[in-house]
């Protein structure tokens, strides 16, 4: 499969966390024995409507493509023990691929691989990597970024909202991508972040729609799986960005674009590599991205102008090709500092622990 | 013409057929709980394995549920000490957090030295302990109901612990809420059987030292007399109130210490997801034990045994982990059922009513 870009400080998280085991490893394929038996852990149900259900799509995906049956269990849990107890389950009974599905479980699968060296396995989101673990995500501030401007393009009132779930690097990325994109298109647009701790509270996550629309905000992105802020958003009229999935159908009226997972784009192949045999776990992580098509974004509203969609359109290619980064220097917090100076791109030892908001988001990080 | 029901009070329903109808209920509430599962769609063929020999036979399993059982047993100490006193700790979750956050808290500023770990599990204990004395307090002066004091101290203690797991106790490395992990002198030792830990002993002294209290000493009669009558215990001039305060208050340090062994024992961190339930099981727990401390280990295990095969119901059949929770509800309901027709007769007695 192609080779993804490294990144530092997962170096270092996987040298100080995995010590002993990983040392001195050098990048080698990974053989399981026997043929495949697969499963994947789901932290809520499959079918969320979200996060998971674009992961599940993945996994039907590969039992189609590869001829696999695949076990799944779900709402296990991002706890350690509640993960090495699921894992342990399955291993006892044969399964020698496990397919978390969690940031949440970065620790507990790291546990879990130690523990069972000839079992391999892939983590969705996750943290950690050993010889035979390998985080993988994809680099979803590309499409926020695009959806931004849609929504920078569109809102009225000039204040936009996302609704986040925990505040860590790989959300805290969305929203400022969000916030840039908006201001590439409407340099004076106000984007309010909440974060609400939970991956999944369908009732929060409308209240805090609610209240984000009742300030004046006229677009809201909507960072988790639920339809709540959706339908909230279409009641007062006002538009909405869709994550994980297609969201259209939550909002007929309102919905601009969708940043979307292909999840399949890196599973079929990893599947298919630990199939035959040549599965190289990368010990710094799978870290995809538009160009690979693991992420993307769904056909952008009418609402979105003509001249904004050419623009639009003109930036994914050019994120594709490499030769735009969403986080070119300068960069600014929102206290002021500048995060990235002119004429530098943040790393992805940055990306991974974004700690700040850009200038121009309200909001506070927890 | 109208009936009236009264209901009597057996005399003298002998242990004998007190043993027999908890057996017979338990053997119907087991039979109930089998058709549910079956009913929900596992093959009839798996259960024998799935109940039995996954979670109690085979040695990976019996560990699992070992270690389940161990917070559960101290979780049950909590609701059993109290209810001997009719006070009903329904905020066993509550005390359980305070005494994880209290060992966490000692072993994040590293307090002790090389007491480190004994210094978590007394802290444990203080924590718990500490999170029940308000509770116990407000209905010993004011007479506040200790259900709706505990209940909501629960609620207290849970934001307690999101805001150290998102503020201070946050582990820097993956930014997710969860405390750093433990270093190797802050972890119960382990025996090379699954998770076992030296949680175990823990809790098996804590029941031997409550059965102990509860049976053999003076302590356990001046709780019984004070639990059934408290107005005629003071008369006769039992400590009545001493005795109350201490049995919660021991009852608030076993769960304040379930909540250090699973820190300690098991998770080696803090997060939100730490003694869930342990409420409803340790209240299912007590009452199936009849809040006597010698059966607590034997129940806990038959408790912790479910969840074990609740979780590969769910992992190998798909069944929602919900049916751990009716299965439980379904034995209690029968056992509570029986216990109330042993203890009472219901007469139906005909006639005028004025």
């Amino acid at each position: 499969m192609t080779a993804f870009p490294k990144l530092p400080r997962r170096a270092l998280l996987a040298a100080s966390l995995a010590a002993g085991l990983t040392q001195a490893l050098p990048l080698a394929a990974f053989e399981i024995q026997g043929e495949p038996k697969v499963a994947f852990i789901y932290a809520a149900t499959a079918r969320d409507g979200g996060w998971n259900e674009a992961l599940d799509n993945a996994r039907m995906a590969v039992e189609a493509q590869l001829g696999l049956e695949i076990a799944t269990v779900e709402s296990v849990p991002e706890e350690a023990t509640a993960l090495k107890n699921a894992v342990d389950l399955f291993t006892g009974r044969g399964f020698n691929v496990i397919v978390a599905t969690g940031y949440g479980y970065s620790e507990g699968v790291l546990e879990a691989a130690k523990a069972h060296p000839d079992v391999a396995f892939v983590n969705a989101s996750g943290a950690t990597n050993a010889a035979n673990l390998e985080g993988f995500y994809t680099r979803t501030y590309q499409g926020w970024y695009l959806a931004g401007m849609a929504a920078g393009a569109t809102s009225e009132s000039g204040k936009i909202g996302i609704i986040a779930g925990f505040p860590v690097g790989v959300v805290n990325w969305d929203v400022n991508a969000f916030a840039l994109g908006a201001q590439a298109v409407n340099p004076e647009v106000e984007t309010t972040v909440v974060y609400t701790n939970s991956w999944w509270d369908p009732v929060k996550e409308g209240e805090v729609a609610q209240a984000l629309l009742d300030q004046g905000v006229d677009v809201i992105g909507n960072n988790l799986s639920s339809a709540a802020p959706f339908i909230a958003a279409e009641k007062a009229g006002a538009k909405s960005v869709g994550f994980q999935l297609d969201m259209s159908q939550h909002a007929p009226e309102g919905h601009l674009t969708s940043v979307v997972f292909h999840w399949d784009e890196y599973l079929v192949p990893t599947l298919a590599a630990l199939q035959d045999g040549s599965w190289e776990p990368s010990e710094w992580g799978a870290f995809p991205g538009m160009a690979d098509g693991t992420v993307g974004i769904t056909p952008l509203s009418d609402d979105v102008p003509d001249e904004v969609k050419a623009q639009i359109e003109e930036t994914a290619e050019a994120i594709k090709a490499g030769t735009f980064e969403v986080f070119a220097g300068p960069v600014v917090a929102q206290d002021g500092t500048v995060v990235v100076p002119e004429g530098e791109v943040l790393d992805d030892g940055g990306l991974w622990g974004m700690e700040f908001l850009v200038e121009g988001v309200k909001g506070t990080l927890n | 013409m109208l009936e009236t029901v009264t209901l009597e009070r057996r005399q003298g329903a002998g242990a004998v057929r007190a043993a027999l109808t908890y057996a017979g209920a338990l053997a119907l509430g087991l039979a109930l709980s089998l058709a549910v599962l079956v009913a929900a769609g596992v093959p009839t063929g798996a259960l024998f394995n799935e109940l039995v020999v996954q979670v109690f036979l085979s040695p990976a399993g019996l560990a699992r549920t070992v270690t389940m059982a161990t917070p559960m047993m101290l979780g049950a100490l909590a609701a059993a000490l109290c209810l001997r006193l009719k006070f009903w700790n329904i905020g066993i979750e509550g005390q359980l957090w305070l005494g994880a956050i209290c060992a966490t808290a000692v072993a994040l500023y590293d307090i002790g030295g090389p007491l480190r770990l004994p210094l978590m599990m007394v802290a444990a204990m203080a924590g718990g302990a500490l999170w029940i004395l308000p509770s116990a307090l407000l209905k010993m002066w004011l007479g506040v109901s200790e259900v709706i004091v505990t209940l909501l101290m629960s609620n207290i203690a849970f934001l307690l612990l999101q805001h150290l797991l998102f503020g201070p106790f946050r582990d820097p490395t993956f930014n997710f809420p969860t405390s750093p992990v433990f270093g190797e002198a802050e972890k119960l030792a382990r025996f090379g059987w699954g998770d076992v830990n030296g949680g175990l002993v823990l809790a098996l002294v804590a029941v031997a030292l409550a059965a102990l209290a509860l049976g053999r000493l003076r302590y356990g009669y001046a709780a019984r007399f004070v639990g059934d009558n408290p107005k005629a215990a003071l008369a006769l001039g039992f400590p009545a109130g001493r005795v109350l305060l201490l049995s919660i208050l021991a009852g608030g340090a076993m769960a304040g210490l379930a909540g250090g062994v699973i820190v300690a024992g098991t998770e080696y961190r803090l997060t939100q997801a730490v003694g869930l339930n342990m409420t409803f099981n340790g209240i299912v727990i007590a009452a199936l034990a009849r809040n006597a401390p010698g059966w607590i280990p034997l129940v806990a295990l038959f408790i912790a045994g479910l969840y074990v095969a609740g979780a590969s119901l769910k992992v190998f059949y798909g069944v929602s982990e919900g049916i751990v929770l009716i299965a439980q509800g379904i034995i209690l309901l029968v056992l509570v059922t029986a216990q109330f027709v042993t203890t009472y007769r219901v007469r139906l007695a005909r006639g005028v009513v004025a």
